[in-house]
């Protein structure tokens, strides 16, 4: 008793929660804000709706049946054991469904795969535990870590909103301008993921990859590495901020100065 | 749990321990894996309740993250080598000999043998939990170059490893070389239960593909100690080829881990709803086509390690093929129940609950093999919720309701009805609890395999860990309910249920130590 | 006891197939490596650590325009800095061009290792033909010694069209992080 006491208050108290601050659609995958990441939650829904129609088809029937032919309503059971047009059906129809997904599966994942007419090339390395970022064709370069003070990991300090999520050094980027990343790591595997751009590729020692996106709205967008890498896997996280062009051309050209300018003073 | 058969005969075998540890009698066998699986599903989940208590709430409370890791691999290790197969192959040595009328399996010695290399296996894993550097924290998968960190413990991660494939492949042979020589007279291919049909397609799909993880393992310790770059980008290797061989292996261990359940399922849902299987031989098709596609849809497990786009199109268009025939295996037990006389003892509910939950892991899986969507949900929390759906209520599930289902016949024993039905929904309730919130953090962009998180997860990783205390301790009343039936009960009848149809229930509960010496007349 | 007889050939067979699966995963390697030729899965990079002898028509000129870019994973930056010398240029496939990495060895030994290869998108690896490289063996730096590491290479006509950018990347290991013998 005392437990379903609990977990009643843990229940109701999780709902209030999640009322108050952020609603249910946080609990869906996020539409993002590329055309991409906009098509493959809309490929999402869409498969998610067919499985529920399905769902709804064969759990109906099946509680109709443990509710309508049950030993205790008196029924004699029926004895057929074959249909071969049922049977037949039941391969044809799932197999035309299916073709029905592939199809924009396909169309998104074409669209995904074109890295053409790329302006800004970035590299993105990943190590044991943070990533480095370096702008192609300029002499920007810098790592990024969790931010997060160990105390707050500890629990000795109230977390912070973004717990987890806040790293020393953001990635700057334009919007409305084609990006293309290459990714490598250091070490061991990492993936570079963030959820809102749709992006998620392996970052394999020795080898590049590639990706490429056009972030269609500014803002501050939070993902992490997805892959298993060690005893920090989870404290790894990514921050990318998508800002104007003009302010992006700014940041970049200032970078590059300041980059320079130490390099002058070490000589 | 036949510790009670055969007081009445005279066969001679050694009494105590010495008759456990030199035993070749396929029930004693049987019982054993049972057993072993039990142990190892307490050690299994004990593992899963440090993580959960972990994840509890953000922030480190309980464990180092590396612990954690630890943690996560061996769950899995435990799990899948120590827990669902051992348990099929414990039902495949009591059933299928008796399925098939005949008088035990056909390598007796080889059957003791591939049970006893187990425990010293899983003493070898389970040590490294005090090694130098840990136990293996690198998940399950091996990936390298991360497994390659591993410390001492990495050579006895391996030959365990090793030793469990060579026990695995053991009892598959010897399932094999039973069903294929000893039936009876007249029992055809086409007459076998579907029990015995899964196992057979299980266990060809063992033989091809447990040697390759065998090989794979066995390049990652010669990669670690003795100089070879199989996968070391450095010596000219590669390391997204170790995934390409650990999922030619792990796709069809998938449904190793899955088949014999379709098996135990087909006996079930007939029995309970009185009227014959629905479509037998589209079942063993379907089967058997998910056992050959299975071959061919490994790397949807790589969607995002960059390949090609032809690759990533055919590999996504011959995983959604492999819904077709599972589909037909639904429809197929559902059509089973219409228009049957059911009655819903504990076996029939879980078997239904297997049905529906297994059902839910389908879909999940039908939406990972989207390729563009899989990239948002592979290695997250989905992807947890959608295997874990497939493994507990679904492999899990199908263990318990084949348990529920002999115990009567195995012990002689009938189990007691009520607890076994609180057994039923206690699990079926936080089973969910558990595992339906992992569906929304994972859409919601947590990753898995990491011991803490940012804050808009916090809610549902709470449900989830309060559904994983309370799953774990209800099965303290399986195990409860099967030490209780084994003791004693209410006297089991031969047929043990009603509407049960097939050889075992023409032997008498619990069965003679030696099933049918003189085959049994086939209809 | 024909029976017996009958199991152990039955198991016997199945034994055979265990030992051959054992031996096909070993065969998934170079098999993995023949299909990635053929169909250019997985960036397989074996092509880009061999000389290629391609017979190069220059007959025509009026295929696109594409880039090449260059970059370098220096896995070691404090002792060995390594940059290709320009980013990126402007080729004409079947034509022959050429272009240079610097090392400059920072440590005050020698380092010895190789440069190991890689591109993206990697179905372009097959297409991209090298005449010379640095890769093909080991090298040795000096202290101190800065070197300019030569690359000739060429764009195979039959690159597929949608391909408009090619990304050659080298990581360099050193020898101790090189396996001796593989
Ligand atoms: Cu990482």
């Amino acid at each position: 008793m005392f437990l379903i006491k609990n977990l009643m208050f843990f229940i109701t108290s999780a709902l209030l929660i999640n009322t108050a601050n952020a609603g249910w659609l946080d609990l869906n995958m996020p539409e993002g804000v590329t055309d991409i990441s906009q098509e493959v939650f809309d490929l999402h829904m869409l498969i998610l709706w067919i499985c529920v129609v399905i769902g709804v088809i064969v759990f109906g029937a099946m509680f109709w049946s443990i509710f309508m032919h049950r030993k205790s309503r008196g029924v004699t059971p029926a004895q057929f054991h074959e249909s071969t047009s049922l049977e037949f059906l039941w391969t044809v129809v799932p197999f035309v469904i299916l073709i029905g997904m592939a199809i924009p599966a396909t169309k998104t994942l074409i669209k995904m795969y074109d890295h053409s007419d790329s302006e800004i090339h970035i590299k993105i390395t990943g190590y044991q535990w943070l990533w480095q970022y370096e702008y192609l064709n300029t002499n920007v370069s810098f790592y990024s870590k969790l931010s997060t003070p160990y105390n707050e990991i500890y629990n000795k300090q109230e977390k912070n909103i973004n717990y987890l999520q806040e790293v020393d050094n953001q990635l700057i980027v334009p919007v409305n301008k084609k990006i293309r990343f290459l990714l490598t790591s250091n070490d061991v595997l990492h993936a570079w993921w963030v959820p809102d751009l749709a992006l998620k590729k392996d970052a394999i020692p020795g080898y590049i990859n590639e990706m490429s996106v056009v972030i269609n709205e500014p803002g501050i967008y939070r993902g992490r590495c997805a892959e298993l890498c060690g005893r920090h896997h989870g404290f790894m996280p990514i921050v990318i901020k998508a800002v104007d062009e003009d302010e992006y051309e700014e940041w970049i050209t200032a970078s590059e100065a300041k980059i320079s300018g130490v390099a002058k003073v070490n000589k | 749990m036949s510790s009670v058969v055969n007081d009445t005969h005279h066969e001679e075998h050694p009494s105590g321990i010495m008759r456990w540890i030199t035993t070749t009698n396929h029930k004693d066998i049987g019982t054993l894996y049972l057993w072993f699986a039990m142990i190892m599903f307490f050690i299994g989940g004990l593992m899963a309740l440090v993580i959960r208590s972990e994840l509890f709430q953000p922030g480190l409370q309980f464990v180092d993250p590396q612990f954690f890791n630890s943690m996560t691999t061996m769950h899995a290790l435990v799990m899948i080598f120590g827990v669902v197969m051992p348990a099929f192959t414990g039902l495949a040595n009591w059933m299928i000999p008796i399925m098939i009328g005949g008088p035990d399996m056909a390598l007796p010695r080889m059957n003791n043998w591939s049970f006893w290399i187990l425990p010293f296996a899983f003493s070898m894993l389970l040590s490294t939990l005090w090694m130098d550097g840990g136990a293996p924290a690198g998940g399950w998968t091996l990936y390298p170059p991360l497994s390659l960190q591993t410390g001492d413990a990495f050579p006895f991660l391996i030959f365990a490893i090793h030793f469990m494939g060579l026990s695995s492949i053991m009892g598959a042979i010897n399932v094999v070389a039973t069903i294929l020589n000893m039936r009876a007279p007249g029992m055809t291919l086409m007459k076998m239960p579907l029990f015995v049909w899964t196992w057979l397609i299980t266990a060809f799909l063992l033989i091809a593909v447990m040697p390759v993880l065998a090989g794979g393992v066995t390049m990652l310790l010669t990669d670690k100690f003795f100089g070879t770059s199989f996968f070391n980008a450095a010596g000219g290797g590669d390391p997204v080829m170790f995934q390409h061989i650990f999922w030619f292996f792990g796709h069809p261990e998938v449904y190793i881990l899955i088949l014999p359940s379709f098996g135990v399922v087909s006996a079930i849902i007939p029995t309970f709803a009185r009227k014959p299987l629905f479509g037998y031989s589209s079942m063993v098709y379907a089967t058997a086509s998910i056992a050959f596609l299975s071959f061919i849809v490994w790397a949807h497990h790589m969607f995002t390690v960059g390949m090609p786009l032809a690759g990533e199109v055919f590999f996504m268009f011959a995983t959604m093929l492999i819904a077709v025939p599972t589909g037909v295996k639904v429809f197929n037990w559902v059509t089973t129940m219409w228009k049957g006389a059911m009655t819903f003892e504990t076996p029939m509910l879980f078997a239904i609950g297997f049905i529906i939950m297994f059902t839910i892991g389908g879909f999940s899986g039908l939406m990972l093999a989207i390729t563009p969507a899989d990239f948002q949900y592979h290695d997250t929390y989905f992807v947890v919720a959608h295997f874990h759906y497939v493994l507990v209520p679904g492999s899990i599930f199908a263990i318990m309701a084949a348990c529920y289902f002999w115990l009567p016949k195995w012990t002689g024993n009938m189990y007691p009805e009520t607890l076994g039905k609180i057994h039923f929904w206690l699990s079926t309730f936080f089973v969910n609890l558990t595992f339906f919130p992992m569906h929304f953090v994972g859409l919601a962009g947590m990753p898995r395999r990491i011991p803490d998180y940012s804050l808009q997860f916090a809610d549902y990783n709470m449900i989830a860990s309060i559904g994983a205390f309370g799953f774990g301790f209800a099965q303290l009343i399986f195990l409860y309910l099967i030490i209780k039936t084994i003791k004693g009960g209410k006297k089991a009848t031969d047929q043990v249920w009603e509407g049960a149809e097939g050889l075992e229930w023409t032997l008498s509960s619990p069965p003679p130590y030696h099933s049918f010496n003189t085959p049994p007349a086939i209809k | 006891m024909i029976e017996k007889k009958v199991n152990i050939k039955t198991a016997k067979k199945l034994i055979f197939i265990c030992f051959s699966m054992f031996l096909f995963s070993f065969a998934l390697i170079p098999l993995y490596n023949v299909i990635c030729d053929v169909t250019g899965l997985n960036g397989n990079t074996s092509n880009l650590k061999e000389k290629s002898d391609i017979n190069l028509n220059v007959s025509n000129i009026n295929f696109e325009k594409l880039n090449v870019q260059f970059i370098s994973h220096e896995v070691n930056k404090q002792n060995l800095e390594f940059k290709p010398s320009e980013f990126q240029i402007e080729v004409v496939p079947g034509k022959i061009y050429s272009t240079y990495y610097v090392a400059t060895n920072k440590s005050k030994s020698i380092i010895t290792g190789q440069a190991v290869p890689s591109v993206s998108p990697n179905e372009a690896s097959k297409y991209l033909k090298k005449i010379e490289c640095f890769c093909f063996e080991e090298q040795q730096f000096k202290p101190g010694e800065v070197v300019k590491l030569p690359i000739y290479f060429a764009v195979d006509e039959k690159l597929p069209n949608r391909i408009k950018t090619l990304t050659l990347s080298y990581s360099f290991f050193e020898s101790a992080k090189v396996s001796k013998k593989d």
